[in-house]
């Protein structure tokens, strides 16, 4: 069972990573690693979510 | 495309989404709670493809396809980080919001707001806003699809008669059985627009990159993020308010009223979520596939941002061009109907029927005249085309963005009243319009970001002073309650 503070704390962490990722670590590299980054966090968030409320 | 294929095309969806409304009337109880919420009777499919064909607009098919082929791949983080803002919120809200519907019956969104704030202003102002501000993004639809039958049918379909034809649509789904003939009517479009977005992929792929791929590096400047547009003051302007959709936008959350049980709410919210990710990511890489054929010379330099799906329906063969024409309309269709549902029932409860209780009788006869008047005030939008639709949209979600705090603050604080939502509410309103006609950025900072911060502190300083009103803690106490 995932805690609604846990579950808060984590989805803060998701929302940060997808603006400074590409804005930071990502910032001017070419090709699709941007790509697959937002789809590849988004993909996991979605079975996060899905598990969270499975509980 | 030539104009009788196109016409045949629209005859046959009209058709066949008309026989799906009018089957749907016989779920239809004729009161107006039913109309507008299903009173709660909406099973998995339906709620999960009427939330995402309500969410999902014109605004992809045009508006994303548009911008992720002129900016490249940061419009796919735009639209993820909504993606992900909209699963944040669901979570937390759409529980709370459903069983404070099925415990009291509220219809609109702005009257649990009333209820919450303990004042019928509050409800009169959201919906006043939200009537002012969903008109430029209602409108957008229609100017999605009447661009799209224009470029199809290489201008034989004028835009005057596309956007009359999407206006009648909706309003005629939405006059035929309330939400139910809405709901059915999205189910029919939302498996469309989904099942378009792969043929649409698959098609230029093969037409464009068989035997060789797409590769990003064919994009340029366009592969970068941060690029030339997508710098990090922009991506923050537009994903804030974004962010927020799924609490600002009236039209999404009065569709949390219509799970019949908390399972159902929970599979909705799933399986919009894999619908809304695989949508996304189909319709962005649509974009970014068609600049790498302009890059290459297969496809038209667009300048026109908007005018890459139409131009592309354009081009392709008729059976794809007749697809992507009638998902564009589903996509607008399914939307703008929603829309104009929503906004009928806030009218007729929360200015009408607040005002005027003693002639409630009549409040359905008001809300179905109200969704009349709606429908002209989009066309009139729509006629005189006032921008992209990707800015039209992100301008109605920036005004509906000072209802953030209010709504997220009425499950959590047990401070706060009328006026603390009403100078909230007008505060952020006033912000947003100022700098979006000024143009001006204090400190740097852009619009969206002052209008939250503005309406998020005038929220919590006026509501330190005021107490919550009787009644609070109904709203307060159903988060600890099992689910």
């Amino acid at each position: 069972m995932i805690d609604k503070k846990v579950f808060l704390l984590f989805s803060a962490l998701v929302v940060l990573l997808m603006y400074f990722i590409p804005y930071g670590v990502l910032s001017g590299v070419e090709g699709p690693l941007t790509f697959i980054f937002w789809t590849g966090i988004s993909v996991a968030y979605l079975i996060f979510v899905a598990i969270s409320m499975r509980r | 495309m030539d104009q009788l294929s196109v016409y045949i095309s629209i005859l046959i969806y009209l058709i066949a989404g008309s026989a799906i409304a009018l089957f749907s009337k016989k779920f239809l109880k004729k009161d107006f709670k039913d109309f507008y919420t299903a009173s709660g009777r909406f099973g998995t499919l339906l709620a999960t493809l009427s939330y995402a064909a309500t969410t999902y607009s014109a605004f992809m098919f045009i508006g994303l396809v548009g911008l992720a082929y002129s900016t490249g791949v940061g419009a796919l983080g735009f639209e993820l980080v909504y993606f992900v803002g909209t699963l944040i919120l669901l979570y937390f809200i759409a529980p709370r919001y459903w069983k404070i519907h099925k415990r009291y019956g509220y219809v609109s969104p702005a009257e649990v707001l009333s209820a919450r704030y303990g004042s019928k202003t509050v409800g009169a102002t959201v919906t006043l806003l939200a009537l002012v501000s969903l008109i430029p993004y209602a409108s957008s639809q229609v100017i999605g699809v009447a661009m799209a039958a224009e470029g199809a049918s290489g201008g034989a379909i004028p835009y005057v008669s596309a956007v009359i034809i999407a206006i009648a649509v909706a309003l005629l789904w939405s006059l035929i059985a309330g939400i139910w003939s809405v709901g059915w009517t999205d189910v029919f479009q939302g498996l469309i627009m989904l099942f378009t977005g792969f043929l649409m992929v698959l098609w230029v792929y093969s037409w464009g990159y068989a035997g060789r791929g797409f590769d990003f590096a064919l994009l340029g400047s366009l592969s970068y993020v941060p690029n030339q547009y997508w710098s990090f003051s922009t991506f923050l302007n537009m994903t804030i308010p974004w962010f927020f959709f799924a609490v600002t936008n009236p039209q999404v959350v009065q569709r949390l009223f219509s799970p019949k049980d908390p399972k159902t709410l929970k599979s909705m919210i799933i399986w919009f979520g894999a619908y809304g990710l695989l949508f996304t990511v189909l319709v962005t890489l649509l974009g970014l596939m068609l600049r790498g054929l302009t890059f290459d010379g297969s496809f038209p330099p667009i300048s026109y941002r908007d005018s890459v799906t139409p131009t592309l329906l354009g081009m392709a063969p008729l059976w794809i061009g007749v697809f992507g024409l009638v998902a564009v309309l589903a996509a607008s269709v399914s939307t703008i109907d929603g829309i104009l549902l929503t906004l009928s029932s806030m009218a007729a409860r929360d200015i009408y029927e607040s005002y005027r209780p003693g002639m409630a009788r009549l409040k359905l006869f008001v809300g179905r005249a109200t969704l009349g008047v709606l429908a002209l005030a989009c066309t009139v939008f729509a006629l005189a085309r006032p921008g992209f639709i990707v800015d039209l949209a992100v301008l109605s979600s920036s005004l509906l963005l000072p209802q953030a705090p209010v709504v997220i603050g009425m499950f959590v604080w047990n401070r706060g009243g009328k006026a603390s939502a009403t100078f909230t509410l007008v505060s952020g309103f006033l912000v947003a319009i100022i700098l979006y006609f000024t143009k001006m950025a204090p400190l740097g900072l852009p619009m969206n970001v002052w209008t939250i911060i503005v309406s998020t502190l005038v929220y919590i300083l006026i509501g330190h002073f005021e107490r919550g009103p009787q009644g609070i803690e109904v709203f307060l106490g159903i988060e600890g309650e099992e689910f």
